[in-house]
């Protein structure tokens, strides 16, 4: 969220870490770390309050991440291809939650759907959780992980006129492949269920 | 000084219509000058003269970090760019590989592409010389124009460090 509040426009998106964070940070960490916290006294030039339990899932329309719209407006988005995955939201929790949704269903005719681990240690779990396993026999193609196609750079990169629902960060012209492509982004769920029906849907549309 | 016909462009450049993906598998700046703004306008690189200068719209540079793009620009032979405003992590890009750039919506969306634009990075003063307006904008700091003057942030530190290494011989 910190990295995509610059994607949305922001200059910086900075959160003060709480026990999920020091958690994955002390077992990664090579050198001593240091947690801030804001001053009691910090002055602020606004503060929003958001409330995320009544927000509807979003999809990011081309050709901005801020450009968002909730998924039950996009009607008749058909897609040529879903990526899941990438750097941006290939944890395991991701990939769980696509191969619920995908489990005894088949991507839709005509799609390339792709998904990418976020690293080899996710990609080792997913394959012990027999999530990959899922994802193939729904006739996915799992990739190694790697940029790939999130910045065109190979393995999907869309030829003009594509449009593609990614589960990657960015979505502006040419970001994908062709300046003539589309993409859209959104997160695993309403990707899984995208790639099953073929164009972009709430994942209600699959798991009903 | 700078001196150059305007190039004009609308809002939210990215840095993949700058520099396309498919050309990051170099860095070798004369490569990547021939691929500036291909995505973009793919004759831009035909049709520019050395010395010329980008307009840009809003939210120029959004995108990546990657340094190529405005590695990209410089090479090509931009002498600087002037836009509504720049993406963040363009405009410290900008700077840390040496490529001028000035923030003044007033300028951006008055000049007209073709006119012959003069640019004092010292005043921050933008004259379109084919209209003879005159634009402010704010001027580049002095610590940010000797990023510039060695050529980005890379050379501006290793030149400091030689000096300092003589210093202590």
């Amino acid at each position: 969220m910190a990295n995509m509040a610059i994607e949305a426009g922001a200059k910086n998106g900075i959160f003060i870490p709480d026990s999920i964070t020091e958690e994955y940070v002390s077992r990664r960490a090579k050198k001593k770390y240091t947690f801030y916290d804001s001053d009691p006294d910090a002055l602020y030039s606004d503060v929003i309050k958001i409330n995320t339990d009544g927000i509807e899932l979003q999809v990011a329309c081309p050709n901005l991440p801020e450009n968002v719209k909730p998924v039950s407006e996009l009607r008749d988005v058909e897609l040529d291809q879903v990526v899941i995955g990438s750097c941006t939201n290939g944890r395991i929790e991701d990939l769980r939650i696509a191969a619920r949704i995908m489990k005894g269903q088949k991507v839709a005719k005509y799609l390339r759907c792709i998904i990418i681990p976020g690293s080899q240690k996710v990609y080792l779990e997913a394959l012990d959780e027999g999530l990959i396993e899922i994802f193939i026999k729904a006739g996915a193609v799992v990739s190694t992980p790697t940029c790939g196609p999130c910045l065109g750079g190979h393995m999907g990169i869309l030829a003009a006129g594509e449009k593609a629902l990614a589960t990657t960060n960015r979505n502006f012209v040419g970001r994908m492949g062709h300046p003539k492509s589309k993409v859209y982004l959104s997160g695993p769920a309403v990707a899984a269920a995208s790639a099953v029906k073929g164009k972009i849907v709430s994942p209600e549309e699959v798991l009903k | 000084m700078f001196k150059g016909k305007a190039w004009k462009f609308g809002n939210d450049i990215n840095t993949d219509e700058i520099i396309p993906a498919r050309y990051l598998n170099s860095s070798d700046p004369a490569e990547l000058a021939r691929h500036c703004m291909e995505d973009a306008d793919p004759d831009f690189i035909k049709k520019i003269s050395k010395g010329d200068i980008i307009i840009g719209g809003k939210n120029f540079g959004c995108g990546s970090s990657r340094e190529h793009a405005p590695i990209s620009i410089k090479a090509a032979g931009i002498s600087c760019i002037i836009a509504v405003s720049f993406a963040r992590i363009f405009f410290r890009n900008a700077f840390n590989m040496g490529l001028p750039i000035f923030n003044c919506p007033e300028a951006a969306e008055n000049i007209k592409e073709g006119d012959e634009v003069q640019v004092s990075p010292e005043t921050g003063l933008i004259k379109s010389l084919t209209t003879g307006k005159e634009y402010e904008a704010n001027p580049i700091p002095e610590f940010m124009r000797n990023l510039i003057k060695s050529g980005g942030l890379m050379k501006y530190v290793t030149a400091q460090s030689e000096k300092k290494s003589e210093r202590n011989k």
